[in-house]
């Protein structure tokens, strides 16, 4: 059964560091998902661990066996490509046996798993189809079947759902995660989209610049994000900048036009993180304008100028705003995350490239 | 009226350029290449194969050269996969070393390298090879050898390398992953590169002369047995000769280009533990392949550079050679760059539907041996009592007119069109988005077309001998410098074209 351990990983394109020494542990069954911007080393990572790439240093081990050394082939993997690189010479059926084939397994029984597998991912019907005949989600499909037709339990799956539609990939990831749920599988996904990685994922790994800033599962870290740029890239979030004063036994926060009286805290600089769902517009709380007003069907979204700041509110669809008019936003200091306010600014520690 | 204007503006004087390129092609190089299949007919002005005959000797000169060029293509597939495996793949400086160390022998006109490679294997230098059938291998090897690299590197860059990625991941060695995955997708490719060196191997007339004895030419191939009917005056039989190798290398590559679409090399049975053994011997093919690229094909290529004597009395002969050969291989360039990227747009955009028809043509006047077009030109142009420089230029225009229309309507037909689109949506008139973005993007491969067709044309032996008679381009001075034993000057010229060439090339390519 695979588990997979990464230790001290490092590497380095010339002058370029892809990668600053990655730890990380997945454990078996386990579906952890790397999640990032583009460019923060997630598929370099993905890469390493599936033996596509050496790493500079640093170690990799999967089943407690080190595989640094050992080209894919010698892995034992399955793994599921961006564009899926379906061999367009051969048909459904002939790619989805390859694996079987290559490594010299028995042709009837792997006959057997192969339109299993077909049957499992409902493309039976089309096993004679070639790849260019298939549509996107097919292809998809087709892609992970013979991923998983080499009877391997580690799975990577490599932005897997990016090349298609929103509504089909929004499908696909559930459809996917629970295939993978039910065969037991240990599945390292990566992708961009904060979305499907809170859905599919147990565990999410969030990536920037080669360094791993949080680990843990969706809700985790969404409701206790670790730094800025983590809370900035999982969700949205309203960024205030705020000052702490000590009263003693407790501390005033002092944002916007506000103060608000909050638990102890080092008195300082600061800024404050709150979620457009814990912002209420109403009576109490910093006065503003209402700057722009958006109707989403079940949900709307209000945003108000507070001096040269603006607080986002969103709430359950159930009156309209005017721009231009002057209303209250305010927030239970339970729902507000402070985070000493960075040294390189605001607009830095958010930037997401 | 949007129609209307784009009619008299636009429809009209298109048609009016592509008929001009369309009957360029025609009339003065495709017709005057056919001429010779009509003049082989007692009744002329019918066309009637009865009248081509076949001797033992000539049975015997289309073995030789159907053996060899086949064996040639076989040796340049295996020595040529590797290295062009790492040309295509690797993308450190040594891409850049090795893509420069392949087309050197380019440079060297096949009578120059033949000579040279004769040299090197004979008894003038390691004495491993006697004169005749296995030195005319060696040489055709070695002249060829580029033509398979640069062809198959290109085919196998095409391949996307995630392919053989997953091949790997889903357990498959690298051997397994080539032989499975790659090679299938890059086959025809394949089948072009051995076509485009079968063809080159089986037209070669200068280089086999050098490869098969001096003082006398005995004829060993077909091209250099159909120039010995010509000089001998035997007509009748030189002009059977040509229609049959005019005949087999059409049909070769209609067969060629039909096999290319319709049959996948078959994947066969895969030896897992058997290709997982081999692939552990850490049999270094890479280095294996480097080895031959020195030792048969580059050290044996310049090997005449030892031999290089300076004889004051052939210097005026040299240098009055070097001007024609510069001078015919200019012409020819520039009137096909002008005639031949008009037809590289016809097939590239495939123009009234008509692309396929052109592009098969133009192939067709590629793979055609160039002893049997000179041959059918001359008797051709003759007709109008044409003056023989004249004559020269256009035999050289036709043989080197694919190698411009070839990668330009490659390139044309690759280009992104969504790029036009931009450039019309911002305002620009046809004309201007041909001029500030079509061309500029094709250029690369324009200037590679065009030093391609210069060097095919200074490189030319059999052409050139088999129409003039005053004339010698340098191909044909060391002929008949080598023919003398003149040794010295043959390398003496050889050198110095050597010499003038790179600087123009260097000179073309740093623009």
């Amino acid at each position: 059964m695979p588990n997979v351990k990464v230790v001290g990983v490092s590497k380095s394109f010339g002058k370029i560091k892809a990668l600053e020494g990655i730890n990380l542990e997945i454990n078996d069954g386990e579906y952890v998902v790397l999640l990032g911007p583009s460019g923060c080393g997630k598929t370099t990572l993905l890469k390493i661990i599936a033996g596509m790439w050496e790493p500079t240093a640093g170690k990799v081990y999967i089943d407690g066996m080190d595989v640094t050394d050992l080209p894919p082939e010698d892995r034992n993997i399955g793994f599921v490509f961006q564009n899926y690189a379906l061999f367009p010479h051969l048909n459904v059926f002939d790619n989805t046996i390859y694996g079987p084939m290559v490594r010299g397994k028995d042709p009837e029984e792997s006959g057997k798993n192969a339109r299993e597998m077909l049957h499992l991912v409902r493309l039976a019907a089309r096993h004679e189809a070639f790849p260019v005949e298939l549509s996107g989600g097919m292809q998809q499909r087709l892609a992970v079947a013979r991923a998983l037709t080499t009877g391997s339990s580690l799975l990577f799956l490599d932005e897997p759902l990016s090349a298609l539609d929103a509504k089909i990939g929004a499908e696909l990831r559930s459809e996917m995660r629970k295939m993978i749920k039910d065969l037991k599988l240990t599945a390292i996904h990566v992708t961009h989209n904060q979305e499907e990685a809170m859905e599919v994922a147990d565990r999410i790994v969030v990536m920037r610049r080669g360094r791993v800033e949080q680990v843990g599962s969706p809700e985790e870290i969404y409701r206790n994000p670790a730094n800025l740029f983590v809370a900035h890239f999982l969700g949205d979030a309203n960024f205030i900048e705020a000052a702490a004063t000590d009263y003693g036994t407790y501390c005033k926060l002092k944002l916007l036009n506000w103060k608000m009286k909050i638990p102890k805290v080092k008195p300082g600089a600061y800024v404050a993180v709150v979620r457009p769902e814990k912002v209420e517009v109403g009576d109490g709380g910093a006065e503003g304008v209402v700057k722009n007003f958006r109707f989403l069907g079940g949900v709307s979204y209000v945003e108000v100028e507070i001096g040269n700041e603006s607080v986002i509110s969103r709430f359950p669809s159930r009156r309209e705003y005017e721009l231009g008019e002057k209303v209250c936003v305010c927030f239970k200091p339970e729902d507000v995350k402070l985070f000493k306010y960075p040294d390189e600014g605001l607009k830095e520690a958010l930037r997401v490239d | 009226m949007e129609g209307e204007r784009k009619l008299t503006s636009g429809k009209l004087p298109e048609l009016a350029f592509y008929s001009i390129v369309i009957l360029f092609f025609l009339l003065l190089v495709f017709a005057p290449i056919l001429y010779i299949v009509v003049k082989g007919c007692p009744n002329s002005g019918a066309v009637c194969f009865p009248s081509i005959y076949l001797t033992q000797e000539m049975k015997d000169a289309l073995f030789n050269s159907f053996s060899i060029a086949f064996m040639t293509v076989i040796l340049d597939i295996i020595f040529g996969i590797p290295i062009a495996w790492v040309i295509a793949r690797y993308k450190t400086k040594l891409k850049v070393y090795l893509n420069f160390l392949v087309d050197m022998p380019l440079i060297m006109p096949t009578a120059a390298l033949g000579f040279s490679v004769a040299l090197f294997w004979g008894g003038d230098g390691i004495g491993l090879l006697g004169k005749g059938f296995w030195m005319i291998l060696a040489v055709h090897v070695a002249f060829t050898y580029p033509y398979i690299v640069r062809t198959l590197s290109a085919a196998i860059e095409e391949v996307d390398i995630t392919y053989e990625m997953a091949s790997r991941t889903l357990g498959a060695t690298p051997l397994t992953a080539f032989r499975t995955i790659t090679l299938p997708l890059f086959q025809s490719g394949l089948l072009i590169a051995a076509l485009l060196a079968f063809t080159r191997s089986l037209s070669e007339t200068g280089a086999t002369m050098m490869a098969v004895g001096t003082g006398q030419f005995f004829a060993a191939t077909a091209p250099a047995q159909t120039l010995l009917y010509k000089n001998s005056g035997d007509i009748a039989s030189a002009v059977s000769l040509s229609i049959i190798l005019i005949a087999i290398s059409t049909i070769l590559l209609a067969l060629v280009r039909y096999l290319a679409n319709k049959f996948g090399i078959p994947i066969g049975k895969v030896y897992p533990s058997f290709e997982r053994s081999l692939n552990n011997l850490k049999l270094d093919k890479n280095a294996l392949a480097f080895a031959f690229l020195i030792s048969i094909i580059l050290i044996p290529s310049f090997y005449l550079l030892k031999f290089v004597s300076y004889a004051p009395g052939e210097f005026g002969d040299i240098m009055n050679s070097i001007g024609i050969s510069f001078l015919i291989a200019l012409a020819a360039t520039v009137v096909n760059l002008i005639f031949g990227i008009g037809m590289a747009l016809l097939i590239g955009r495939n123009k009234y539907g008509v692309g396929p028809i052109f592009e098969f043509l133009t192939d067709a006047v590629m793979v055609m041996p160039t002893v049997a077009l000179g041959l059918s030109l001359g008797m051709f142009w003759n007709i109008f009592k044409l003056n023989e420089l004249f004559i020269l230029a256009m035999v050289h225009i036709s043989f080197s007119y694919p190698y411009i229309v070839k990668p330009v309507a490659a390139s044309i037909r690759d280009l992104d069109k969504n790029l036009e689109d931009a450039a019309r949506g911002l305002g620009a008139k046809p004309l201007v988005v041909f001029r500030t973005i079509t061309l500029p993007l094709i250029m690369p491969s324009i200037l590679a077309g065009a030093v391609m067709a210069f060097m095919r044309s200074l490189s030319e032996t059999g052409a050139t001998m088999a129409v003039s008679t005053t004339f010698k381009t340098v191909p044909v001075l060391i002929v008949n410098f080598v023919k003398a034993n003149q040794y010295g000057d043959a390398a003496f010229a050889s050198a110095l074209l050597l010499c003038v060439s790179f600087v123009a090339a260097y000179l073309l390519r740093r623009k």
